[in-house]
């Protein structure tokens, strides 16, 4: 994307992550999204976002998470999203609720078909 | 059944094995003992039968206590064929036999009793072995033999005595001189052999067979020089030396004997043998018993050794948790100022000590501390940790530094007479950073102002605390400029064996001068500069505090209203938060609501129009406090996602928005206090 962020899209098997390093905010995430939607499009079973290196996220940056999550439920399937216990973006997440709308795994091997 | 079968097989031919190694340890003992009897034949003094020293008697006894009674056959029948052809007939033969057999069958009988070991590392095992092994059980054969002779008519009813001492004798030392040979031999360990070791041991023979051969030739009396001799090799060696040294010369003296020489030329028969065997016994005697000394002092010592080893380990492990529970307290990070610190335990032996730093946070200002208990280990440990708190107690009622100290010396020489130690305390105070402080004999401390601009701050100086109770304790005050580095340490930083404590001070104050800006980085330079590769012997304390530039001064801001700002402003405000203390959860906080107001006044605030953003900060009061205002008017009705960004900032901070026709202020609070009580 930019050098704000990066969006590092890999695929093993049936499982496809998006790996996003560094910051999300309103300068780049049209970017961040049309990085992800390339990954949507693929009809991989588990989708994941792995946000271990997303340092900073905006309400926009939760927007397109909560777009993403929608989508996919549409297509009767669930997010998964990677945060580390400690990541201060956590709280973040928690106040828009998302947890209750995707998958949350604290490491990318605890994502189903990982490990 | 096959398999039952194979196994019954299997055992068979085990059992035969067994059988096989059973008959060959049976050639072995009888082919040793009819050899040693051979050899021992070659030292008869006279004719065939009067030896002085009998070897065999030495090989059973080793046989029997190695390999069990079982092989007692061997022993009778290996006597038998070296006593019929000396015997008057085959029945004196038999009876001769029948004592060398029960000889040692009873020595390594009482032998197992005491429990002897071969080793002879005990002086009861030598005990054992003089006494049991060989006075004891040879007066069966000797008896039994002399007997024998007497009834067979071989010698005079008159001579029966004399046969009988030296038959004993004989038998006796062939125990106390061969077994220990015997026992001492092992095969060595090439690659364990100390070269220094075996020259000397070379030396010590080559002089042992100078002075027997010097000895036998001399005038009577010179044998005495044999002892010191042997002597010194127990003494060097234990049984290792000890046991070959008696056997060389007690055969070059057997043997000098047998030729008539020196002390036993022109001598009675029965005045040779007497001569020899007082000659052999003390030979056998000292060495028995010396090297087994040697050996039980020097084991006493290891012993000795290792406990004082494992106790010295276990105060050091014991002195290390409690320092490490002491010290892995998590301080406070007072707002303002940057802080790190190190602690080292020293890293050899028992040495952990009293050495601790502290910060306290006190209203307006910060309590910062450095302390040394003289004296290591687990009592030191424990003084720090009363010292520590007290002074904690007496920060905390607002006791000026000089003060303070006072009554933490009061209070030792109270609880603790006789401890020492050192101790500086000040205060920082937070909004004018004076530094008003008090040293209790501790080192200085140093105030790195600049690359290259190091100096030592020797005011406040008082002596140590516990030393005497009637002292003044000073107070100096020092500005300590933002920016500038205030080391505290402790004296395993400085003090080097060997090294002038000057040119040691000049040494830091020249490293704290090239430090890197990172205070984390400096604490490792000073570290890695000051202290030897092998990690320090003394414990060392380290703390470095720093006013930040930024503390305490007002952030301000102003954009114009383009995305392209968002991050420049956001990366401003984290600076900011930073230098001035903010913890990082609060700082995340913050930082996340006012960049969700920067955007929105970014993106709503003057709809096409042009227009700035203003951001302002201020750090106070126990709060962080920002504002962002914009001079738009917010034409658009906020989407539902903007009402996202709003319900953030209330979420993470407490929010005030104020709109008027001039514009929208955010207001946007944290409050520190909380911050710290969470982190």
């Amino acid at each position: 994307v930019d050098e704000l962020a990066t969006v590092v899209v890999r695929r093993r098997d049936t499982v496809c992550v998006a790996t996003i390093t560094g910051e999300i905010d309103i300068s780049n995430v049209e970017e961040v999204a049309t990085a992800l939607e390339g990954q949507l499009a693929e009809d991989a079973s588990v989708q994941v976002i792995d946000l271990t290196e997303t340092s900073y996220l905006d309400s926009a940056g939760l927007r397109i998470l909560y777009v993403i999550a929608d989508r996919l439920r549409a297509r009767r399937r669930t997010l998964h999203l990677v945060v580390p216990e400690q990541a201060l973006i956590m709280r973040l997440l928690e106040l828009v609720d998302l947890p209750r709308h995707v998958e949350m795994h604290t490491r990318i091997e605890d994502v189903p078909g990982m490990r | 059944v096959q398999c039952w079968r194979s196994i019954e097989n299997t055992r068979i031919a085990s059992r035969g094995r067994a059988r096989e190694a059973d008959a060959l340890t049976l050639v072995v003992v009888a082919g040793g003992y009819y050899v040693a009897a051979q050899l021992g034949l070659q030292l008869a003094v006279v004719g065939n039968d009067v030896t002085p020293l009998w070897p065999p008697t030495g090989v059973a006894v080793v046989a029997l206590l190695a390999f069990g009674r079982r092989v007692w056959p061997a022993v009778a029948i290996a006597a038998f064929a070296v006593n019929a052809p000396i015997s008057p007939h085959l029945g004196a033969a038999l009876l001769i036999t029948i004592g060398n057999t029960i000889a040692p069958l009873v020595a390594a009988f009482l032998l197992g009793r005491v429990e002897f070991r071969p080793q002879l590392t005990r002086v009861h095992d030598a005990l054992a072995l003089v006494f049991l092994g060989a006075l004891a059980s040879m007066l069966i054969s000797a008896s039994i033999g002399a007997f024998t002779l007497l009834l067979s008519n071989d010698i005079d009813r008159r001579d029966f005595f004399e046969t009988w001492s030296v038959w004993w004798a004989g038998d006796a030392m062939g125990v106390l001189i061969v077994a220990p040979f015997l026992w001492s031999l092992r095969v060595p360990d090439l690659r364990a052999i100390r070269w220094d070791r075996v020259v000397e041991a070379v030396a010590l023979f080559a002089v042992l067979v100078v002075t027997c051969v010097l000895s036998v030739r001399g005038p009577d009396g010179t044998l005495v020089l044999v002892l010191p001799v042997l002597g010194w090799i127990a003494w060097r060696f234990q049984l290792s030396g000890a046991a070959p040294a008696a056997l060389l010369a007690s055969v070059i003296v057997t043997t000098a004997a047998a030729d008539d020489m020196g002390p036993f030329a022109d001598e009675s028969l029965a005045t040779q043998m007497i001569l020899l065997q007082s000659f052999n016994a003390s030979v056998a005697f000292m060495c028995v018993l010396f090297a087994s000394a040697v050996a039980e002092r020097q084991q006493l010592v290891e012993r000795e050794q290792d406990a004082q080893r494992e106790l010295y380990q276990r105060e050091h492990r014991v002195a290390g948790t409690l320092q490490r529970s002491l010290m892995t307290e998590r301080l406070p990070q007072p707002a303002g100022l940057a802080v790190a610190s190190r602690y080292l335990p020293a890293s050899t032996e028992a040495t952990i000590g009293g050495d601790w730093y502290d910060i306290i946070a006190l209203e307006g200002r910060i309590g910062l501390v450095i302390g040394d208990v003289a004296g290591h280990g687990v009592s030191a440990a424990a003084t720090m940790g009363q010292l520590r708190m007290a002074l904690r107690a007496y920060a905390l009622d607002g006791l000026p530094p000089a003060v303070a100290l006072d009554r933490l010396n009061r209070l030792m020489r109270e609880l603790q007479p006789g401890a020492m130690a050192t101790v500086l305390y000040g205060h920082l105070d937070s909004e004018s950073r004076n530094l008003c402080f008090a040293s209790a004999g501790h080192p200085p401390p140093l105030l790195i102002l600049g690359p290259h601009d190091a100096r030592y701050l020797e005011d406040g100086r008082a002596p140590p605390l516990g030393v005497t109770s009637r002292v003044s304790f000073a107070q100096a005050t020092t500005w300590i400029q933002p920016g500038a580095t205030l080391v505290l340490y402790t004296d395993g930083l400085v003090e080097r064996r060997r090294a002038s404590i000057d040119d040691r001070f000049r040494l830091l104050r020249r490293v704290a001068g090239e430090a890197p800006d990172d205070l984390e980085a400096s604490c490792d330079h000073l570290l890695a500069q000051l202290l030897d590769e092998g990690g320090p012997t003394d414990d060392v304390a380290l703390l470095a505090v720093r006013p930040l530039a930024l503390a305490g001064a007002r952030l301000f801001l102003r954009h114009p209203a383009v995305t392209d700002t968002v991050v420049p402003t956001r990366r401003a405000i984290a600076h900011w938060l930073h230098e001035n203390g903010v913890n990082r959860e609060i700082a995340f906080n913050m930082i996340v609501a006012a960049t969700e107001a920067y955007t929105n006044a970014v993106l709503h605030a003057y709809g096409a129009a042009e227009g700035t953003v203003e951001v302002e900060g201020t750090v106070g009061s126990g709060a962080v406090r920002m504002t962002v205002r914009d001079a738009g008017s917010w034409k658009p009705a906020p989407e539902a996602h903007d009402g996202c960004g709003l319900m953030m900032m209330r979420a993470l901070t407490s929010v005030d928005l104020h709109t008027s026709e001039c514009g929208t202020e955010v207001s946007l609070q944290c409050d520190l206090g909380v911050a710290s009580k969470r982190g």
